[in-house]
């Protein structure tokens, strides 16, 4: 069962809290203040940690900062009445999750908690955090449960793990992968769940038609040592749409054989785009550039303003003033850059944040010809755009 | 300045908060919690109230019942409830400094609640329980 730290001098807030974690069903102990926090993080593995700003003796960002000094990379939310800038900032460069503005509401936490613990947090959290989800599942012991993908030392991370007992499948799923993906394919529940014991994976393909094989309680069965991992369901496509059943079975979504190159890209798109198209470095976004077919633009586009809108309320959250934008010397055909940074710049704008964008110069002539453009600062470098910006 | 302590009371405890223009800031002294803001514009933020009012507050928060709150339920409950709403008013005003660390008063040591007819003074009542908001420039030392 997952165990959370509340971490807080008062004693009414760590009740409230306490009182939430319990009705979701988890484990929790408490802390007074940074200095009894770190000493019960010695003691034991939490699964996260509620955090507190202000406190007498250590305060949260303090406890934080020690914290991953020590290499503890337990999640970690703060709750502070402090909503100042450099504050809620500073605590989100040092590698908190979340936050929360007290007062908050009971199921503002709850979400929050839920979120973190289900699968919200970074990559980084899934390597170094304990393995919380609930119960093993049946023919897993506790113990091998406990041994799950967190403990102690970073494992080895992979993309993808596919469970399917046709070897043909592999090949296939193999070669629409992006190549930057890795991917581990598994033809028996055994090996699979092995697999699973020794590294982290980051999404969990399984067949529903193994032979011999009861699926959902395969996928059960690895998602205890998975935790952070989103399981996809590998089905037969049948006159019947499963996708419902299958999600009642605990699927989070599901890949229809036989699967295509349109639909392997759509799947890919809700678990890996983030990495391939826009990475968001503190308060600057790189554009990965279009290298694909010229009719699988439209699509590059479109993934761009999907994702344009979570990733720019990130860097608001972050509270950072300004953003950089950081095409690169990538060129994007036609009028498609423009239409793009409208959109963009009116999003940056009613987040209260000001825009920059590094292109190059072919790319600098198309944004000057277009009126609702021309005004975007643009530079021809990071370097630049972060000197203008002092 | 109402609706920022009764934002915190209704979110926290489930009680609203409304001004009491008439009512007097004497019987909420019995206990007072403040918080210093130091910084360019130093200010000090002050929670007052009775045994009676506190009795409430602190059984609505911990959710217990009234016979079960002890003193130092109250103290923390009054202690949270000035954090919180230092927080906010801190907000408010746009103010960029950081918050202190709240403390309870009593007895001897609490600091003249100012007269309510001063603009930084502010009564308010919940059915059940009332509530003595003050603020004034500078830090309590």
């Amino acid at each position: 069962m997952p165990c959370v730290l509340t971490v807080d001098d008062s004693r009414a807030v760590r009740t409230i809290v306490a009182k939430q974690v319990k009705d979701l069903g988890f484990d929790v102990d408490e802390a007074e203040d940074g200095i009894q926090g770190l000493a019960k993080l010695q003691d034991m593995q939490f699964d996260l940690v509620l955090l507190d700003v202000t406190m007498p003796n250590m305060d949260g960002p303090t406890m934080l900062a020690k914290m991953r000094e020590q290499g503890n990379q337990t999640p970690v939310i703060m709750l502070t009445s402090e909503s100042k800038r450099s504050v809620v900032g500073a605590a989100m460069k040092a590698g908190i999750n979340d936050y929360i503005l007290k007062p908050f509401k009971p199921e503002e936490l709850r979400n929050k908690i839920l979120t973190v613990l289900q699968g919200g947090g970074g990559d980084e959290d899934v390597v170094a955090a304990s393995s919380p989800g609930g119960a093993p599942a049946a023919g897993i012991s506790s113990r091998q449960a406990q041994s799950g993908p967190a403990e102690g030392a970073a494992k080895q991370f992979i993309d993808v793990m596919l469970v399917d007992d046709m070897e043909n499948v592999h090949k296939r799923m193999r070669g629409m992968l992006p190549q930057h993906l890795t991917m581990n394919a598994y033809t028996s529940a055994q090996s699979a769940l092995a697999a699973a014991r020794d590294r982290v994976y980051r999404v969990v393909i399984v067949d529903t038609e193994i032979p011999d094989v009861n699926s959902p309680v395969l996928a059960g069965q690895i998602k205890v040592l998975q935790p952070h991992a989103a399981f996809v369901a590998l089905a037969l496509r049948t006159a019947n749409d499963q996708t419902k059943e299958l999600k009642d079975q605990g699927f989070s979504d599901v890949l229809y054989k036989p699967f295509t190159q349109d639909t392997v890209d759509d799947f890919l798109g809700q678990y890996f785009d983030n990495n391939d198209f826009l990475i968001s470095e503190d308060n600057v976004l790189k554009v990965a550039p279009f290298n694909g077919k010229p009719e699988r633009l439209e699509r590059y586009v479109n993934r761009l303003n999907q994702l344009f809108p979570e990733v720019l309320n990130k860097v608001a959250a972050a509270c950072y003033e300004d953003i950089v934008i950081d095409f690169g010397a990538g060129a994007m055909p036609g009028d498609r850059l423009p239409k793009l940074l409208i959109g963009v710049s009116g999003l940056v704008k009613s987040m209260g944040m000001e825009m920059s964008v590094v292109a190059s110069a072919d790319a600098q002539k198309m944004l000057s010809g277009f009126e609702e453009t021309k005004a975007i600062k643009v530079y021809g470098s990071l370097q630049e755009a972060r000197a203008a910006l002092g | 300045m109402a609706s920022l302590v009764s934002g915190v009371t209704k979110t926290m405890c489930g009680l609203t908060f409304e001004p009491d223009l008439g009512a007097s800031s004497k019987d909420l002294r019995w206990r007072t919690a403040v918080l210093p803001i130091p910084g360019p514009r130093p200010l000090t933020v002050g929670l007052s109230s009775d045994e009676s009012g506190l009795a409430t507050l602190s059984a609505a928060m911990f959710a217990v019942a009234r016979d079960q709150v002890d003193s130092s339920m109250m103290n923390d409950s009054l202690c949270e409830l000035v954090n919180m709403t230092a927080g906010l008013l801190k907000s408010v005003m746009s103010l960029n400094q950081a918050l202190g660390l709240p403390k309870v008063l009593s007895g001897p040591d609490t600091p003249p609640v100012p007269s309510p007819t001063n603009p930084h003074v502010l009564v308010l009542k919940a059915k059940t329980a009332g509530l003595c908001l003050w603020v004034y420039e500078g830090v309590v030392a």
